[in-house]
């Protein structure tokens, strides 16, 4: 069992060097028991830490104290690399054979069993450079979750799966990771998994950590801009701009997601509606402020009655 | 003709050989790629026996023909040219078999190819000539210079078919021409300086064939495809049938034809007999006696390679390859000298002398070899199965193992394997540095072919090629018991 309280690594004044600056460059970040998620855009140095944490890679400085409780029948540790680390001379049922801890008939059933949930049984036989893209994809997720690991790192775990089988994918690597006890470190730049799966988000920019910590609090209340819109739509407003769009009154700037906004047209309009557009379950509304004619987009969820343009408007925010 | 005359022709004569070499090779090697298990097995098979044919054997069984070829020097050098072609090409094969995929893959030259010419021409490392060099001739280059080398350091064959053709001696060879001077220089007739002014020359050439290869070393470290090219099936049938012809005659006319003509000598004189059983022993016991040095430098020479190539010291690679450039007879004499001044500390004639000299002199080739096949194609792949190797249940430890042999450790046997035979059948730093117990195998075959007694030659000879072949089938048997077949229990 994973003792919440005990980091699984510590990185202490670390760097990893780069061809002209650091790839990574971090003076402190501990990583906890349970789900974190690794965050940022393309270059953000996703890949390069989690190279480090798996022993990939080893720091140019600085200290990674590695704490994976050691057990007598599990294996600490195991990847699921950016191109999949399938060894070619292995069939798709051969990969999971290599990694099963034991051989007991139940071990035994669930290669079967995961082939299945993966959608590999008919592939079974099939080396990796006979499957496709996405089948290579699942086949790393399948091996890493037959491998039992302490601590399953996955960088960017079904990035090439398709989306209808996506949620599936992802249900079935999170779920057994939870029963197995395993904890997840996983790398992505998509919000949704991070928001669906993470309880604990670490977010990179430039190979330095910008941000760190629980993921709802990270995603109500981000450092910075940055932050705010790598955790998924986002309104992001400089503190004079809060008091300016009557949205907030303190010294901070101020982030508000989609779902706390609601534009009101009632008898206390503040701006006026010039174009609104919607992408999916939310809204994208220009804004032009009556009082000085400054203008914005806001980002809100779909209502009914959608905003109709030169109409005015007040924004409200729904939920704190 | 002068030594540096000589240099120039045997320069030239390597450098045209690695040229008609390396496309025989990648003809060979697609056609391995492409091959059925059973069938690349038996392509394996009939490429190895050829270089596992000692050379000087078949210079040796060949000499009567050379004999004939007197007035043809031409003649005398283009099958000389053939039996070496037959040696070198299943070298370029290995290289190009196990060299990791080249950075510019096929979808990459694709794209290349896609956006034109004239944007091409915009993209200065990209150009033709950098799509050559990052695309399919990365490992094509390092696999003509070997065989350039190789070739270039050739003299064993090329002491038995020397003849006098008018005015010169044919075929060129500057270790030849060395040792001629060398012969000159213990009659009086020449200076030790010009000795040594003579051999910068040889030692630059050998340069000049690795130079090129500077780039691509750290391009190889730097860069590594992921994607190995994909095989169209068009030609395929012309491809393997052209490939198994090579194969047929290379067998034929490198291995066939020589032992038959030993053999058909022994059978004659009536050699196989009780009477020679004690010989037989005496070469079985001497070629796995030879085996031993062999293997310490090659492992030697594969682990100062890899170790210097690890920390990226390629200046330092480069420096201690220099004397293996200088080849074997001026090598072992410098050597031979320096100990003699070092005298009791380091004794001229002992096994350490023996491993440092061979060792040297197998650097330059170690290093190439090291380069090409240490560079990982499926690093994340090999670091997988290396975790694997830690785990605490014993099954996924002995997975572990088993991917670790197959990515990267099969990889380097073949390395090693190489560098032992190189080592096992070198002639001129045994005789000059080995103690007497440590005299080689080949060594004795050199005798033996002095002495004229072909009979036992053809069953040293024998022994000397089947000694490698059955200590790799023994290693594969206990590798195989312990580790078992396959992947291991698949239902």
């Amino acid at each position: 069992m994973n003792d919440p309280t005990t980091a699984l690594w510590t990185l202490d004044s670390l760097t990893l060097d780069g061809h002209e600056q650091p790839r990574l460059d971090i003076p402190h970040l501990e990583i906890t028991p349970g789900r974190t998620a690794v965050m940022g855009a393309s270059g953000a140095g996703k890949t390069s830490l989690l190279n480090l944490l798996v022993g990939f890679e080893i720091p140019g400085r600085g200290q990674l104290i590695n704490r994976i409780p050691r057990s007598s029948d599990r294996l600490p540790l195991f990847w699921i690399p950016p191109d999949w680390g399938l060894w070619p001379q292995a069939t798709a049922r051969e990969h999971l054979v290599a990694v099963l801890p034991g051989d007991s008939p139940q071990q035994q059933d669930t290669i079967d069993v995961q082939l299945e949930v993966f959608g590999l049984s008919e592939r079974a036989a099939a080396r990796p450079g006979e499957l496709s893209a996405g089948q290579r994809s699942r086949l790393a997720v399948a091996r890493g979750l037959v491998a039992n690991a302490a601590v399953l790192v996955a960088d960017e775990p079904l990035v090439h799966v398709d989306p209808a089988r996506l949620e599936h994918d992802w249900e079935t690597l999170v779920q057994h990771s939870s029963q197995q006890d395993t904890s997840l470190v996983f790398s992505t730049h998509l919000p949704e998994p991070v928001l669906r799966h993470a309880d604990r988000v670490v977010v990179l920019a430039h190979g330095k950590v910008v941000a760190h910590g629980d993921v709802d609090t990270l995603y109500l209340h981000p450092p910075s801009r940055e932050v705010a819109n790598s955790l998924g739509p986002a309104n992001w407003f400089e503190a004079p701009q809060a008091r300016e769009w009557q949205v907030g009154s303190g010294a901070a700037s101020l982030c508000l997601r989609p779902e706390q906004i609601v534009l009101v047209a009632d008898n206390d309009p503040t701006a006026r509606v010039l174009e609104s557009r919607a992408i999916g379950p939310i809204r994208e509304t220009q804004l032009e402020l009556l009082d000085s004619g400054t203008q914005r987009n806001l980002i809100h969820l779909a209502q009914p009655g959608a905003p109709i343009p030169s109409r005015n408007v007040r924004i409200a925010i729904a939920v704190d | 003709m002068s030594l540096e005359v000589e240099c120039g022709w045997t320069l030239l004569r390597a450098l045209i050989l690695a040229l008609i070499a390396t496309p025989t090779a990648a003809l060979l090697t697609r056609s391995l790629e492409n091959a059925s298990p059973r069938s690349r097995q038996w392509q394996v098979v009939a490429l190895a026996i050829p270089v596992l044919t000692p050379g000087f054997v078949v210079g040796y069984s060949y000499s009567n023909l050379t004999l004939d070829l007197v007035h043809s020097p031409l003649l005398n050098e283009l099958f000389y040219d053939l039996l070496l072609l037959f040696q070198i090409v299943p070298v370029g094969v290995l290289v190009l078999w196990m060299a990791p995929p080249p950075p510019l893959g096929p979808t990459g030259s694709w794209c290349l190819r896609l956006a034109g010419p004239r944007r091409l021409a915009q993209v200065d490392s990209y150009g033709r000539l950098g799509q050559l060099v990052n695309g399919p001739a990365r490992n094509l280059v390092p696999a003509f210079g070997l065989m350039a080398l190789l070739v270039f350091h050739e003299f064993e064959i090329a002491s038995l078919f020397r003849v006098i053709a008018g005015q010169r001696l044919t075929p060129a060879s500057w270790s030849n021409a060395m040792f001629e001077l060398i012969a000159l220089q213990g009659l009086g007739e020449r200076s030790p300086g010009d000795l040594w002014k003579s051999a910068w020359l040889p030692m630059i050439c050998s340069l000049g064939l690795l130079t090129p290869l500077v780039a691509l070393v750290r391009t190889a470290i730097r860069d590594t495809g992921t994607v190995r090219p994909i095989r169209t099936p068009e030609n395929q049938r012309i491809r393997q049938v052209a490939a198994w012809t090579w194969l047929a005659v290379a067998l034929a006319v490198a291995t066939v034809i020589p032992l038959a003509t030993l053999v058909h000598d022994a059978l004659a004189r009536s050699f196989f007999n009780k009477q020679s059983i004690p010989g037989l022993a005496r070469a079985v016991e001497h070629s796995g006696r030879s085996l031993v040095p062999a293997v310490i430098v090659a492992v030697c020479a594969a682990v100062l390679a890899g170790w210097l190539l690890q920390r990226r010291r390629l200046k330092t690679l480069m420096m201690v390859s220099l004397p293996g450039l200088l080849g074997s007879l001026l090598l072992g004499l410098s050597l031979t000298w320096l100990l003699l001044m070092t005298g009791p500390v380091a004794p001229r004639h002992s096994l350490i002398a023996l491993c440092l000299g061979q060792t040297l002199w197998l650097l330059p080739r170690a290093a190439l070899l090291v380069v090409l096949l240490a560079v990982l194609p499926n690093r994340e792949s090999t670091h997988l199965a290396r975790l694997l190797m830690h785990a605490p249940t014993r099954r996924q430890r002995t997975a572990g193992w088993k991917l670790v042999w197959q990515q990267t450790g099969r990889r380097a046997a073949w390395l090693i394997g190489m560098l032992c035979w190189w080592s096992y059948l070198e002639l001129t730093l045994n005789e000059l540095l080995a103690s007497p117990q440590w005299l080689s195998v080949a060594h004795r075959m050199y005798q033996q072919m002095h002495f004229g007694r072909n009979a036992a030659l053809s069953t040293t000879t024998l022994i000397v090629m089947l000694a490698p072949a059955a200590i790799l089938a023994l290693l594969v048997s206990i590798g195989r018991l312990m580790l078992g077949k396959g992947l291991g229990g698949t239902r």
